[in-house]
């Protein structure tokens, strides 16, 4: 069957599936679970308040371990509450091994409601888009988005996987962030003096690498690998940090000789990659949210650092083809114009990476420079 | 061949275009497949975009860059067969849309070459799971959006 038609086969499945209340009743339950292990374990109960985006958001997590690895990955937009106003979105999660009390993370297979396979997981949404849940072989997770509220168990907070524990909730906020007009896109951002450089590109282009390059040479840090864009009403652009964590397969963390003390390696990751929590690595390098003044298209392996002015177009497409083939929900027409409109504000540059890490910095500050002059003029 | 009476228009549910300093990008919607032409290819794209018959395309860019209208027949009929073909154009009824002006509308071209779209299927075929991963669309909710917020 040609891929045409297996997704037409697919969509006429989707479309004849029966819509009942499969994700507001799974809400319900993941709501009572996380009531019910509140209640057994108080004392496990850690919160926090954030700025996602710029906008105030309340984590609660129920289980000590799972507690700190939740919170570790989002240190960096931490805010004491009363700076971070009403929350805009409230995220309960709770630990299943260390409460007790089951969030039936096996349960949902057969959920009837609008499904797909996505993220190695199955992604299920109510008839009327209100409520998407994820549910995974580790954890559930339900996102009301009218009430603005994300409730998740995870199965055991001292597992998890890299990407539980390094982007934890992406899928999730990315339908969060898309309802606030915040795109999530698969690139890299870093800055210097608050001039931000989106550095989009499949895996495997060298976005965390030339990341983590960057920081290592004194400039900022706000993603290595997805990171929210917005448009203001000033048709300038935003580049809002998610995580504070960078991931770099062993032979690349390999070449940061004082960094790579810091690695995490879990229990499940061991085919996986290490993570860095960069809060507690630099962490007077870690930024949340900084305008995009130039986009750098990167490419490992050359004999050395380049840099080089990229055309608008060249730009667009690697942008697109980056985030329209990896951000879960896919981005559509709306990101394309987006994109599109970024790439006609802002430079773009081709940054051939040689070696050596400490020329990819340079290279970064160039465009920053560049990009800089070209904003005066 | 298509007939030179024809028109045609992108077929907007499944396609999201962008031409951006000659260079045109085509996302197929449903699967992300993905493709990319430039130059001419752009130009006979803007120009089904804006409503104009085959004919009066190929006239177009056989006056625009000053070619031989046989070649350029020929060029653009096969594009246009290949737009068909992938599902990113449709035939629809003629309008009432004059011919394309006889120079290119913003200046000096490129040199003429014959039409290239490049089709990346490669990462498309990621998605195409069973079902496919959902595009943002699918999971569209506008109600109840908290004041500031988008609509």
């Amino acid at each position: 069957m040609s891929t045409a038609e297996r997704i037409e086969a697919a969509r006429v499945a989707g479309s004849a599936s029966t819509a009942n209340d499969a994700a507001p009743a799974l809400m319900a339950r993941l709501q009572r679970g996380f009531a019910e292990a509140l209640a057994r374990r108080p004392g496990a109960l850690r919160e926090a308040d954030y700025l996602f985006a710029g906008r105030p958001v309340r984590l609660r997590v129920v289980g000590a371990r799972l507690a700190e690895r939740t919170h570790r990955a989002f240190t960096h937009l931490r805010r004491p509450g009363a700076a971070a106003g009403v929350p805009a979105l409230h995220i309960d999660v709770w630990d299943e091994a260390e409460t007790g009390v089951a969030g039936g993370i096996d349960a949902e297979a057969d959920t009837p409601d609008r499904r797909w396979l996505a993220c190695d997981g199955t992604l299920i949404a109510s008839p009327d888009g209100r409520f998407v849940g994820f549910l995974y072989s580790e954890s559930v997770s339900v996102l009301d988005r009218r009430a603005q509220r994300l409730v998740s168990c995870r199965r055991d907070g001292s597992q998890l996987f890299t990407g539980d524990a390094s982007k934890p909730f992406i899928l999730m906020l990315s339908i969060w962030c898309h309802d606030r007009g915040v795109q999530v896109v698969h690139a890299a951002l870093v800055s210097r003096a608050g001039a931000g450089v989106l550095i989009p590109g499949v895996s495997g282009t060298g976005k965390s690498t030339t990341a983590l390059a960057a920081a290592a040479q004194g400039l900022e840090f706000l993603g290595d690998d997805f990171v929210g864009l917005e448009r203001t009403c000033d048709d300038d652009f935003l580049g809002h940090s998610i995580y504070d964590t960078a991931c770099l397969a062993r032979d690349s963390l390999f070449r940061f000789d004082g960094i790579r003390r810091y690695a995490v390696e879990d229990r499940f990751a061991r085919d996986e990659k290490p993570i860095l929590f960069l809060s507690e690595v630099f962490p007077e390098r870690l930024r949340a949210t900084v305008p995009v003044r130039a986009l750098a298209l990167v490419r490992i392996r050359q004999e050395r650092t380049e840099v080089r002015r990229a055309g608008r177009g060249e730009a667009l497409r690697e942008l697109a083809a980056s985030t329209l083939h990896t951000v879960v929900p896919r981005p559509g027409r709306e990101a394309l114009e987006l994109f599109a409109r970024l790439v006609e504000r802002v430079p773009a540059y081709r940054l051939q990476l040689g070696p050596e890490l400490e020329d990819i910095g340079r290279g970064l500050e160039a465009i920053i420079s560049e990009a800089g002059s070209a904003d005066d003029a | 061949m298509p007939e030179l009476e024809s028109c045609f228009a992108p077929v907007r549910e499944d396609v999201a275009a962008k031409v951006i300093d000659g260079e045109l990008i085509i996302i197929r919607l449903s699967d992300c497949t993905y493709y990319d032409t430039d130059n001419v290819g752009a130009r006979v794209w803007e120009l089904i975009e804006g409503g104009h018959a085959l004919g009066g395309i190929i006239r177009a860019i056989t006056a625009w860059y000053g070619m031989e209208a046989g070649r350029v027949e020929r060029d653009v009929a096969a594009l246009v067969e290949q737009l068909l073909a992938e599902g990113l154009i449709a035939a629809v009824p003629a309008r009432a849309i004059g011919e394309p002006p006889g120079t290119a509308p913003d200046g000096p071209l490129p040199a003429y070459e014959a039409p290239q779209l490049a089709i990346y299927r490669d990462m498309g075929s990621l998605l195409a799971l069973d079902p496919p991963t959902p595009g943002i669309d699918e999971l569209l909710f506008r109600e109840g959006q908290p004041p500031g917020e988008r609509a």
